[in-house]
């Protein structure tokens, strides 16, 4: 057997510096460049207005990482996975907020991956200059976790489609410029041929946005009501009928979001100085409290493992794998695990809750610590985690087709 | 499933020869067939897997190795506890040789180290962990009590661990058949086998001079013992996963239940985060990176934990035939609780962890 090559820390290291001074770079962002008001809230768990999130995106757009993971063709900075990985969990964790991925994540990869010239000239620039906000219209009232079940229609006629329908669950569509739809396009055997995917000018006439209020109090989400809306066929993604496959790419870079390793580290970091400066009335044992952030520390530190391991080997050019449905199951269940374990710790101050608190400029509490408030808003939020952008039930239905052959 | 890549060619062709000849040369229906002495320790599978290279991954290469290699180690481990290898690989032909090439002298290496290399020698650590009581030195001789050691049953010599203290460790070197050196050999519960030894006076050679550092071999122990775990719960979830597509109920086959197909997948995740934490933790060490021995407890405390569960899993969902002697399902649960005791339970890895800086920064 031939003798191996040394494998000494100098053999290693020049990964691991590049990924440390990336990280570097991205924490230097975090506390010279991003607006403070904006830290201030996203540490508070407040809501983030509109203005918050461009203010964000603006601050970004120096050093070109608002859309960092774009090909340089298109503005952005190919960045490998591993940077995209660090970028994510270095800003969420030093106080950025979620980058609210509908155009830079989702309709923007679509759009250079399978648009036209013509739609990528129009599209890509605004999106990369937060001139554009952009929602997700794919949701509807018969049509959640079987998604392919939806039943907007889009009908030729000339140069248009004229398209009715409702869509619901549109996240910060009250914001928008422009959505992405799916419709369905023709009646097929299976459901999921022949549906299109449209971009919709909010704009056009028969367009109706209702907000629906979910249980932080805020105003997160929509419905839209699409009454015979006129929409130019050049607003057409790719192929007439093949919207599917689009939209499973789109979910597929969704679904590698939402490890959200960064946003774990700081709500855990959260709880560990509440834990430290705060004393509880809601906690009999401390020694087990002690032992339940010790577990949640493990399984965050499993989920960093699990996540670098598979963001230092992936093949950019290929679509995530079922690696991106394990991430979403684990990473939304500890972000749970986290904001309970927060409100246990903060006893019966935990159920003192103004809404008006959390959509202001700072943290303030009816009960105990300012953050209080902020903290329950992350708990009653985060219910919504493992049910968005594919339940984790849907999730365990992926893998066990797609990797297990059951 | 995906093909596994392997870091470098050694590994490759490691990796290689071990599936070959524990596909060919040690199939599970084929052993249940031998009698109890000959399925606890095959003197011609030994050879063998001195052949291949099995017993010189942790030697430096200046030692007569093929150097360090945690990599291959683990991946050597994993096929071991895959194939539900009893041979004393990690005790005899990992740790051993890495204590006598760290601590020993230039002699005993040269004395005992080809003689591990090449499969004559099976010397067993005995490090004083779970029941042991009173390992000491006295005017040249040891005395104290270890019970549960593993692969002591088969020890041709004996590397024992005297000083409470894991930083400032000697070791010694304990001929079993001495007088003053008592073993009361049995069996372990997954075929495997153990002895109770009793030092009451046994002469003793020091390894090397003044006293040294385990911590080192015992994280490597964890390390190895970790991947074997790993290969036995991989080994349950591809049992299991064949019985889902192949066993039919109520007219069609188990797998189409989405009560076991979520099971199933939570097998799966739990599979992909060991192996996830195993190579993050050879990498570390490999690297001497500082976070090191926190992904050495991480990985140790969760495969242990995730391979008890998995394996627990397999058994229910075979059913029946799950439990019976003649199927390997529960061989492979009986494996992963005897590694659970080996260098370190998951509970005691779990409190070595949480005693150790963390992922999260403690306060802004």
């Amino acid at each position: 057997m031939d003798n191996p090559p040394s494998t000494s820390r100098a053999g290693l290291a020049p990964a691991l510096d590049a990924e440390e001074d990336f990280r570097r770079q991205v924490r230097d962002y975090c506390r010279d460049e991003l607006p403070p008001a904006v830290r201030r809230k996203v540490l508070g768990n407040l809501f983030l207005s509109k203005e918050d999130n461009l203010a964000f995106l603006r601050s970004l757009a120096p050093r070109g990482w608002v859309a960092g993971h774009w090909p340089r063709v298109y503005g952005g900075s190919e960045w490998t996975p591993l940077q995209r990985f660090v970028f994510e969990e270095e800003s969420m964790l030093g106080g950025a907020p979620w980058l609210i991925p509908f155009g830079v994540n989702y309709v923007g990869p679509v759009i250079y991956t399978f648009g036209s010239e013509a739609q990528k000239r129009r599209f890509l620039p605004p999106i990369l200059a937060s001139e554009e906000w952009w929602a997700q219209g794919y949701s509807e009232p018969g049509a959640g976790s079987d998604l392919a079940g939806l039943k907007t229609r889009a009908v030729r006629d000339g140069g248009h489609y004229r398209v009715s329908g409702q869509k619901i669950w549109t996240s910060y569509v009250q914001w928008a410029d422009w959505m992405f739809c799916l419709v369905r396009t023709s009646e097929e055997a299976r459901p999921q041929q022949g549906i299109s995917f449209l971009l919709i000018d909010m704009r056009s006439p028969g367009v109706t946005v209702r907000p629906i209020r979910t249980m932080d109090g805020c105003h997160h989400v929509n419905e839209v009501f699409l009454d015979d809306v006129r929409v130019p066929a050049e607003n057409l993604v790719g192929e007439e009928g093949r919207g599917w496959t689009y939209a499973k790419f789109l979910l597929s870079n969704e679904r590698i979001l939402s490890a959200e390793t960064g946003r774990a580290m700081r709500q855990l970091a959260h709880l560990k100085a509440l834990v430290a400066s705060t004393p509880s009335d809601g906690i009999g044992d401390r020694a087990a409290f002690d032992r339940r952030i010790v577990q949640m520390e493990l399984k965050l530190h499993t989920l960093r493992a699990f996540c670098l391991n598979y963001a230092r080997s992936m093949d950019p050019s290929q679509p995530p794998g079922v690696e991106a449905s394990i991430m979403k199951i684990r990473g939304t269940e500890l972000q749970q695990l986290i904001s309970e374990a927060t409100l246990d710790w903060l006893g019966s101050s935990a159920i003192a809750y103004d809404p008006a608190d959390v959509n202001g400029e700072e943290a303030v509490s009816p009960a105990g610590p300012p953050d209080t408030s902020g903290a329950i808003r992350e708990y009653l939020h985060g219910r919504a985690s493992t049910i968005y952008g594919g339940s984790n039930e849907i999730q365990r239905n992926i893998i066990s087709k797609a990797e297990l052959g059951l | 499933m995906k093909t596994r890549t392997w870091s470098d060619d050694t590994d490759a062709a490691l990796a290689d020869a071990a599936a070959r000849y524990l596909g060919e040369r040690y199939r599970f229906d084929t052993r249940q067939r031998l009698d109890a002495a000959a399925h606890r320790f095959s003197p011609a599978c030994w050879r063998d897997l001195a052949d291949m290279g099995w017993f010189s991954v942790a030697t430096p290469e200046a030692a007569g190795g093929l150097g360090l290699r945690l990599s291959s180690i683990c991946l050597l481990a994993e096929a071991a506890g895959r194939s539900l290898l009893t041979e004393p690989f990690v005790s005899a032909g990992v740790v051993a040789p890495f204590i006598v090439a760290q601590h020993g002298s230039a002699a005993q290496r040269d004395l005992l180290l080809p003689a591990i290399h090449g499969g004559e020698k099976r010397v067993v650590p005995v490090l004083g962990q779970g029941d042991a009581a009173g390992l000491r030195e006295e005017a040249g001789a040891l005395h104290g009590r270890q019970a549960v050691a593993i692969d002591l049953d088969i020890a041709d010599l004996l590397l024992v661990r005297t000083g409470d203290d894991p930083a400032r460790a000697t070791f010694w070197i304990v001929d079993p058949q001495a007088a003053g050196c008592r073993l009361a050999r049995y069996p372990l519960l997954d075929g495997r086998g153990a002895a109770t030894l009793e030092l009451e006076g046994a002469p003793a050679v020091r390894l090397g001079e003044g006293a040294g550092d385990a911590r080192a071999a015992l994280r490597l122990g964890a390390l190895a013992t970790a991947a074997d775990s790993l290969g036995a719960m991989s080994a349950a979830f591809e049992l299991t996963l064949d019985y889902l597509k192949t066993r039919r109920q109520f007219g069609a086959p188990l797998g189409t239940y989405q009560a076991l197909q979520h099971r199933a997948v939570d097998m799966h995740i739990a599979l992909g985060e060991c192996r996830a934490l195993l190579e993050q933790a050879v990498a570390s060490l490999q690297a001497g990176a500082p976070q090191a021995a926190r992904d050495v407890h991480a990985a140790k405390s969760v495969i242990g934990e995730a391979a008890r569960r998995v394996t627990q899993e397999a058994i229910q969902l075979h059913g029946g035939i799950g439990v019976t002697e003649e199927y390997a399902a529960s061989h492979y649960l009986r494996r992963a609780r005897v590694n659970e005791q080996l260098y370190g339970s998951a509970e005691q890895h779990f409190q070595a962890f949480a005693a150790l800086a963390g992922d999260a920064p403690d306060a802004f």
